[in-house]
């Protein structure tokens, strides 16, 4: 049974199309990383996922069935956002108590080490913290509830440099313990990346990109040297990103495929800089509407 | 992979024990609304007065009557409350489906009805003894202790009743101002436009109807079934309206 299934998704805001003919499956217990430039509609998907909203049309099936107004697939998804709501009466102690009343999997020891650990107020409201302890608090939801579908909406905002830290050594080692599908969306591929199994690339509204984190990693090459032999060189090639540097650098970054791969050595000899893409800026490539980004505006 | 399957009489158990405790505020705003009434009614009460060159007689009736109306626009208000998104989208942090939610708010209405029903039929006790211990005013009673006690039991149903009616009213109206923002104008507009139009059309007997139907009906029996159809009928119709609304 894949965990899930989308066909054909799409769905309007008004007359805006958020999502445009989606599909994708996700089979499995692993964690898939959610990424895309903002707009691209991963927060709208993530939302359908978790059965907050409805499809326009196509088809969703979580579990098997459909999300929208689904007790089953409520029950054992949760969805987590900066922009949470919790009841505004209830202090964050009470709060995981009521959780923990909803979640059959609800893990309290996990709740309460992680609670003190992040020195959380158990008597505080969660509309009184900042935005950073609100990240964090929603992130303990997220782990302790231990939900087969986990979805973190860029759980990271507002937190600092160390709690970000914390918080991706604390999924990897609750999904170790309780292995479970995690949906993670983040503006910080370079942060998430050795957490992640597959990754998801959106753009428009579309599926860019389903795959292995380890493809990716090899899905590029830039290059970069005198522009009269790089424009030789990269002639014929899939050519995802181009930027002059200088008067005479160019810096591109070409598709990896077996033809390009044994041109390498080639390109080397004739000097030029063969290096791997970062996945991170890969993805901004992939993504960029434009092939040479902002530079474009002020040429 | 291990799922939970809930049902869905488990999750409105849960819902209702969760929203018994979180929305307690509304208790809260119960009791400072009453004791204002109450002081009210003070002020409000009728009085008539009789004289004769050698006696003086002045007669008041003091009612909880306003208590009542206030409750059943505290009843109507907080209603519209638990339909506003913040509310909504508190269910949706836990478990639930959209027919749950509406199924837990509804029970948890007819428990806050009925504790301010209670409540506000028994502010009457609490109005006396201040008449008595601080206003020095005698009572004279004119029925017998059993009458009274039936008397004050009908009342504190028929209290229930109305704060319920309200409540449910309140919950539809909200329920349609979530649905589209422009029924924020639409329903005071038509409201005011159907007493208008009754006013000066000359249907005073469509008006005296539906007042009679409403709060003269003799026998408690079939008030209280009219009161609950009513309510039934609207809150199904706030389900219904309310199952496609997207949260968050």
């Amino acid at each position: 049974m894949s965990v899930i299934t989308c066909k054909d998704v799409t769905k309007h805001y008004r007359s805006k199309k958020a999502l445009n003919n989606l599909s994708f499956t996700i089979e499995g217990e692993k964690i898939t990383g959610i990424i895309g430039r903002n707009g691209a509609g991963k927060t709208t998907i993530l939302k359908i996922l978790a059965g907050f909203l409805e499809a326009t049309s196509g088809e969703v099936k979580i579990f098997d069935e459909k999300p929208f107004n689904n007790i089953m697939v409520s029950a054992n998804s949760i969805y987590i956002d900066d922009q949470m709501t919790l009841p505004s009466s209830l202090t964050l102690a009470e709060i995981l108590k009521t959780a923990s009343n909803f979640y059959e999997n609800w893990n309290t020891a996990l709740a309460d080490g992680l609670f003190n650990y992040f020195s959380l107020d158990p008597s505080q409201y969660h509309c009184n913290l900042s935005k950073g302890m609100k990240s964090t608090f929603n992130m303990i939801l997220g782990l302790s509830s231990r939900c087969q579908l986990t979805i973190f909406d860029e759980p990271t905002t507002g937190m600092d440099a160390a709690v970000r830290k914390d918080f991706y050594r604390a999924l990897l080692k609750d999904y170790i313990a309780y292995p479970r599908t995690i949906l993670l969306s983040s503006h910080h591929l370079d942060e998430v990346e050795d957490l992640l199994e597959d990754v998801l690339l959106m753009k428009d509204g579309q599926l860019h990109l389903h795959i292995p984190i380890s493809e990716l990693k090899e899905y590029a090459t830039s290059v970069k040297g005198k522009r009269t032999i790089l424009e030789k060189w990269i002639r014929n090639k899939e050519v995802i990103h181009r930027s002059d540097l200088g008067a005479e650098t160019t810096y591109a970054v070409v598709k990896n495929n077996s033809a390009v791969l044994l041109q390498l050595d080639n390109a080397r000899h004739e000097g030029l800089d063969i290096s791997p893409v970062n996945s991170s800026d890969l993805c901004v490539y992939l993504t960029s509407d434009t092939k040479g980004g902002i530079d474009d505006v002020f040429s | 992979m291990f799922l939970a399957k809930p049902t869905t009489v488990s999750v409105i158990k849960k819902q209702y024990k969760y929203k018994s405790k979180a929305y307690l505020d509304v208790y809260f705003s119960l009791v400072v609304l009453q004791v204002i009434s109450i002081l009210l009614s003070f002020a409000g009460a009728n009085s008539m007065g009789v004289g004769t060159p050698t006696m003086n007689i002045n007669i008041t009736y003091f009612s909880v009557d306003i208590v009542i109306v206030f409750t059943m626009i505290w009843g109507f208000i907080t209603a519209i409350q638990l339909t506003t998104k913040n509310y909504r989208n508190d269910d949706f942090s836990f478990v639930t489906n959209r027919v749950n939610s509406n199924i837990s708010n509804g029970l948890f209405l007819l428990t806050a009805s009925i504790i301010a029903g209670i409540t506000a039929m028994l502010s009457t006790f609490l109005q006396k003894s201040v008449l008595y211990y601080i206003g020095g005013t005698n009572f004279i009673a004119d029925m017998s202790l059993f009458d009274y006690a039936k008397q004050i039991i009908i009342g504190i149903g028929s209290g229930i009743l109305y704060v319920l009616l309200f409540c449910a009213l309140g919950y539809v109206v909200g329920t349609l101002v979530q649905l589209h923002k422009s029924f924020t104008f639409i329903i005071p507009a038509s409201f005011f436009g159907i007493l208008f139009i009754i006013e000066s059309l000359g249907l005073y007997d469509l008006r005296t109807y539906l007042f009679e139907f409403l709060f003269s009906e003799p026998s408690f029996v079939i008030f209280t079934l009219k009161i609950l159809s009513i309510v039934a009928v609207v809150f199904t119709c706030a389900t219904l309206m309310s199952n496609k609304l997207e949260v968050r």
